[in-house]
């Protein structure tokens, strides 16, 4: 019974050890700089509370976040003509407030445009919620953003 | 003593006749004709030209006076232009300031005052003004030759259904509107209707923006109610929306019935369209977008709805304060 008990214990740690956690530092309690890079396409868009996302074809519109170094350094934009999006450069310099703990997405261009993480901002996921005024300040624009 | 004195009197009274007669023939500045429109819808953007002949004084230099009597529903000061051809070289005319004290008044008014008071309105039943421009350059007579030209006149025609008598007055500076040295002429009547198809509705009764504070770069909703106004689209099968802007600087329209400017059917007449402005462009990521208008039309394209105000496309301005 003892050895039962002790192997389905050890079972149990074998499998648990195995799961990746993607949200977890690997360094421990250290800290990294957060990544997303890779292609993002739009999930949904809102403005103010109502959903626009059928209003516009967002289909086309592709974010591509470039790293180097394991730091974010660029970013290149396409298919965003025709749909709101707050970009008004089609590439440029990224960064972000803060590498580790971001909480702003600055993308500079022609006029700099921060994005705002309506959610905490999960290194390597594959979804993110950003805002951003594309005008009036008093108009927010929330978009759900996958990673392809 | 009777006789020297009436020798005296009669020699002072043929003076100032002789004077006068002078002053008649040497100085003097007369309307000779008038070309206008018959008919003009309101709106509409006419030309008029006023033939004017002026015989000056010996080497007389002096500005050119043209008062212009319109409607008080016409915005002349801002909807006209003057400018004039002439045998002694051309140029522009410029509004006259209302301080300034017209040549000559008994009163001391100014040169719009002294007009409205000389010669009233007209037969005019409609509220009318005059309205007074001066050459920006000084005309001189040489030898006192005849001097003949031409005052065109672009004006913008008021917003009102209306008939009316427009009329022309011109003098030069220094000789102002006494005596017989001033021209004075009017013109035929013409009506002020509406095109055919271009009907106007206040922006204020038919027209709403959502959200309540927007720049062109948000996303806007346009509401209208076609049933408020003239009924051009009333019971329209599809309304659409002509838009019209700057895109990098240059002016673009497109009023082509595409799917992104056709308006939904609220229900009841009434439409609306959410729409980003650049999209209705397709203008490109980086370049600029400014001084949005627009305008309702109907499948055909053979109704438009502007703005009663200004019989103009509709402006989306700007109302964001933050």
């Amino acid at each position: 019974m003892r050895n039962i008990f002790f192997t389905i214990c050890v079972f149990a740690l074998v499998l648990v050890s195995c799961a990746e956690d993607d949200n977890i530092n690997p360094d421990g309690l250290g800290v990294f700089t957060v990544d997303v890079s890779g292609t993002w396409s739009i999930v949904s868009v809102w403005q103010n509370g109502n959903d626009i996302t059928n209003v516009f074809d967002f289909s086309s519109l592709n974010l591509e976040l470039i790293y180097s170094g394991g730091e974010p350094v660029s970013y290149s934009i396409t298919g965003a003509t025709g749909v709101p999006f707050a970009l008004k450069s089609t590439e440029g310099e990224l960064i972000f407030n803060d590498v580790k703990f971001p909480t702003e997405l600055i993308f500079l261009g022609n006029q700099n445009v921060t994005f705002n993480a309506v959610d905490p901002i999960i290194s390597k996921g594959g979804f993110m919620k950003l805002s951003v005024h594309l005008g009036c300040a008093d108009n927010a624009y929330v978009y759900s953003l996958k990673k392809n | 003593m009777k006789k020297i004195f009436k020798k005296i009197k009669g020699q002072k009274i043929t003076a100032v006749l002789l004077l006068f007669t002078f002053f008649l023939l040497t100085m003097c500045v007369q309307i000779t004709g008038i070309t206008q429109p018959s008919s003009v819808s309101a709106g509409q953007l006419i030309d008029i030209r006023v033939d004017v002949t002026v015989v000056p004084d010996d080497d007389d230099t002096k500005n050119l006076i043209f008062g212009f009597l319109a409607p008080t529903s016409w915005d002349v000061e801002a909807g006209t232009t003057l400018t004039y051809t002439s045998t002694v070289g051309d140029g522009t005319m410029s509004l006259v300031s209302t301080a300034e004290v017209a040549s000559n008044s008994a009163e001391n008014l100014s040169w719009a005052e002294e007009m409205t008071t000389l010669f009233g309105t007209g037969d005019n039943t409609e509220e009318m003004k005059w309205v007074v421009f001066k050459s920006d350059d000084a005309l001189t007579g040489a030898g006192g030759e005849n001097i003949t030209g031409q005052v065109q006149l672009k004006v913008t025609v008021g917003p009102n259904i209306l008939t009316t008598q427009l009329g022309y007055g011109a003098t030069l500076t220094d000789y102002g509107f006494v005596e017989d040295v001033y021209g004075l002429g009017y013109g035929d009547y013409f009506d002020v209707s509406f095109a055919d198809n271009l009907l106007e509705v206040s922006e204020a009764v038919a027209v709403t923006y959502q959200p309540q504070s927007y720049t062109i770069d948000d996303v806007i909703t346009i509401n209208y109610d076609a049933k408020e106004g003239f009924s051009g689209l009333l019971g329209a099968d599809q309304v659409y929306l002509c838009v019209s802007a700057m895109v990098d600087g240059v002016l673009t329209t497109v009023c082509d019935n595409n799917s992104a400017l056709a308006m939904t059917n609220e229900g009841d007449d009434m439409w609306s369209l959410k729409m980003w402005p650049r999209n209705l462009f397709n203008v490109a990521v980086g370049s600029t977008l400014t001084d949005f208008t627009f305008s309702f039309t109907n499948e055909a394209g053979d109704v438009i709805i502007r703005d009663a105000n200004t019989t103009q496309d509709f402006v989306l301005l700007d109302n964001c304060t933050n």
